[in-house]
């Protein structure tokens, strides 16, 4: 089992952290899943895990720190 | 339809309204200004001389009531970057253009008596008129005494005292659909080159024009319709950017290690919490007054990232106060105040100066130590120095190159003479390959990898995204769109459907890439020509050298890397 900490910063979503237990392996993906966070094509979320984007492949590891924002463009 | 241009010689005061050139078919916005720059001003031209012109172009879907079709493009050569240069923004005065039936404004020669003028446009066509009256003065006062001559339904193009000095900073200005005028063309000097030709205002007034009708007004509205269905559906569209403006984005870099901080040695920012989009929107909605958290910068936008940043007193301070504004005068000058970051905006938008290149000025000036970082009230004092004419505020004003020269500063974000936008290059390295490999130098708006699925901190699909996005940015440009419209896109294809049927014709969304390959193509010929070559399709060095501690990166793609 792996815990990592996860900040979401999306509409509709509830703000502020919290820490997921998850199994050993566990991909980005499958943590989108766990929270019930859906990705569409093209990608809808921006997934940063200690201060690096990743892509839904990437697998997690024991307290890695996770931020989950909208895929933006433009300013 | 649409296929009127506005001449103006201003060697001999002279105005003509002519068709477009033969061969030019359906091509608008940034497609029509290099194309028509291409043609007509030597690759070798003087920026602020007499062979030099100055285009202005809507789109083909201009003036009708497709969400986020208003985009204003001028173009020129550039005396920033010395290369073929073209630069869009919202507001009102494209709309207008297009109800006139102009697809095009050219501005060309250099009065001979040094003298101000302005242009008049309304149904009867072209006058200049003079305007020594407005010599001097700063943008808002400008479109006030416009409005008192002219009207308040007109629509202005302007410039401050900046491009008056013939500044390298200087952008031009238009006003919004409530007659603030805030919508710069900001980058590369292209208000220098107005105020070359001695023009303080464009002044487009539509009243009694009687705009042709779509050639098939039934489909084209019913795309029209889907566009916005779209626009609604897509969490950026719909919620993101109509609630927190283009703030949004500034969480996103930050939690990147891209926000550019201290004049770009890091890319996080310790007060980003004061400044981002949550800060914006409750700053403005706790305020009230004058403020407004959502607001459509031209006619008939559903997306409305626009906004209305109010003072303490509840009185307008701003309008739009947006992300590369915010990144560039707030965390790249260690400055995480939203009122000092709006004041400072406020005050390049009445001098009229681009944002962007005045942040990355300013911090290197503050890396020279002239100004501490994060010192706002030196910051300020410094800002006012543009529009009092201090030395350093001419230094600023003539933008970070010119910065780093007088201050002997090698540490200078810039590429190919033009500053950074609000994207650390280590830290999103296909911005880094746009900034490198553009025709534009350093520019967001002309391939924004920020939505590519890459690792952005890793060189690896970089080179692929950023073409992707040039291509993509080129054929929103070339139309006169906006490009925040093109995440609401599901299907780019119904484009050429609306282009098609207002104009009676059959095309393609394959023409219109065409015709955006194209114009990239005819755009890297001329900086060829004009000696601009892929010599300069680098970053300064200390990019290369010097990690971006937030991300622990370099950015390491290299001259092969790019031609890859």
């Amino acid at each position: 089992m792996i815990t990592v900490s996860i900040q979401i910063m999306l509409p509709r979503f509830p703000g502020g952290g919290r820490n997921l237990a998850l199994g050993d392996g566990c991909t980005v993906g499958e943590m989108l899943a766990r929270l019930g966070i859906e990705i569409s094509r093209p990608a809808n979320l921006l997934v940063v895990v200690n201060g690096k984007s990743c892509l839904p492949d990437d697998c997690l590891g024991d307290g890695d720190k996770v931020v989950i924002l909208p895929m933006l463009c433009g300013g | 339809m649409l296929d009127k241009v506005i001449r103006v010689n201003m060697s001999v005061l002279a105005v003509a309204e002519e068709k477009l050139p033969a061969g030019y078919g359906k091509i608008s916005g940034r497609a029509l200004t290099s194309r028509l720059v291409s043609d007509e001003v030597p690759a070798t031209a003087d920026p602020l001389g007499p062979r030099n012109k100055l285009v202005f172009a809507c789109g083909l879907l201009a003036g009708t009531s497709l969400s986020s079709a208003q985009r204003l493009s001028a173009g020129a050569k550039s005396p920033l970057t010395g290369g073929i240069k073209e630069s869009n923004a919202g507001g009102v005065a494209a709309f207008r253009m297009a109800r006139l039936g102009l697809r095009a404004i050219v501005l060309e020669g250099l009065p001979r008596d040094g003298r101000s003028y302005l242009l008049k446009v309304d149904k009867n066509g072209p006058m200049i008129e003079p305007a020594e009256d407005l010599a001097g003065l700063g943008v808002y006062e400008k479109a006030s005494r416009l409005y008192s001559r002219y009207g308040g339904r007109v629509g202005l193009i302007l410039i401050g005292p900046a491009g008056e000095r013939r500044q390298l900073t200087a952008g031009i200005t238009n006003n919004d659909p409530d007659g603030s005028p805030g919508r710069f063309c900001g980058r590369g000097g292209l208000g220098a080159v107005m105020g070359s030709k001695g023009v303080l205002a464009v002044v487009l007034d539509d009243t009694g024009a009687a705009p042709e009708k779509a050639a098939r007004p039934e489909d084209f509205n019913r795309k029209v319709k889907q566009v916005a269905a779209w626009i609604r559906e897509i969490p950026q569209t719909a919620e993101v950017f109509p609630k927190y403006g283009t703030a949004a984005m500034l969480n996103n870099t930050n939690a990147l290690g891209a926000l550019p901080t201290r004049n770009f040695s890091t890319g996080t920012f310790e007060g980003a919490e004061k400044i981002n989009g949550f800060a914006v929107h409750d700053t403005i909605a706790g305020r009230g007054g004058e403020g407004s958290t959502t607001h459509a910068c031209m006619p008939g936008c559903l997306i409305r990232c626009s906004n209305i940043f109010p003072g303490r007193d509840g009185k307008a301070l701003v309008s739009p106060l947006e992300y590369e504004t915010i990144g560039l005068l707030g965390p790249n000058c260690g400055i995480d105040d939203l009122d000092v970051v709006a004041r400072l905006n406020y005050l390049c938008n009445d001098f009229g100066v681009d944002t962007i290149e005045v942040g990355c000025a300013l911090g290197v000036v503050m890396e020279a130590g002239i100004i501490p970082f994060g010192d706002a009230a030196g910051a300020l004092e410094a800002v006012e120095g543009i529009g009092g004419d201090t030395m350093l505020g001419r230094i600023i004003a003539s933008g970070s190159v010119s910065a780093g020269k007088v201050f002997g500063i090698r540490r200078v974000p810039a590429v190919k003479g033009q500053g950074m936008p609000a994207y650390d290059p280590r830290g999103m390295k296909g911005l880094g390959v746009t900034y490198a490999t553009s025709t534009m130098g350093a520019d967001h708006t002309a391939g924004n990898t920020a939505r590519a699925n890459v690792r952005h901190h890793l060189k690896e699909g970089q080179v692929r995204a950023s073409r992707g996005a040039q291509a993509g940015a080129t054929l929103m440009d070339s139309l006169g769109l906006c490009i925040m419209l093109g995440a609401g896109l599901k299907d780019r294809n119904i484009l050429a459907g609306l282009v098609s049927d207002r104009f009676g014709c059959e095309t393609s969304l394959e023409e219109l890439q065409a015709v955006a390959g194209e114009t990239l193509a005819i755009e890297k010929e001329f900086n060829r020509r004009a000696g601009i070559t892929e010599a300069h399709d680098r970053l300064p060095e200390f990019f290369y050298d010097e990690v971006n501690p937030a991300c622990e990166a370099v950015f390491d793609l290299f001259d092969g890397d790019l031609e890859a």
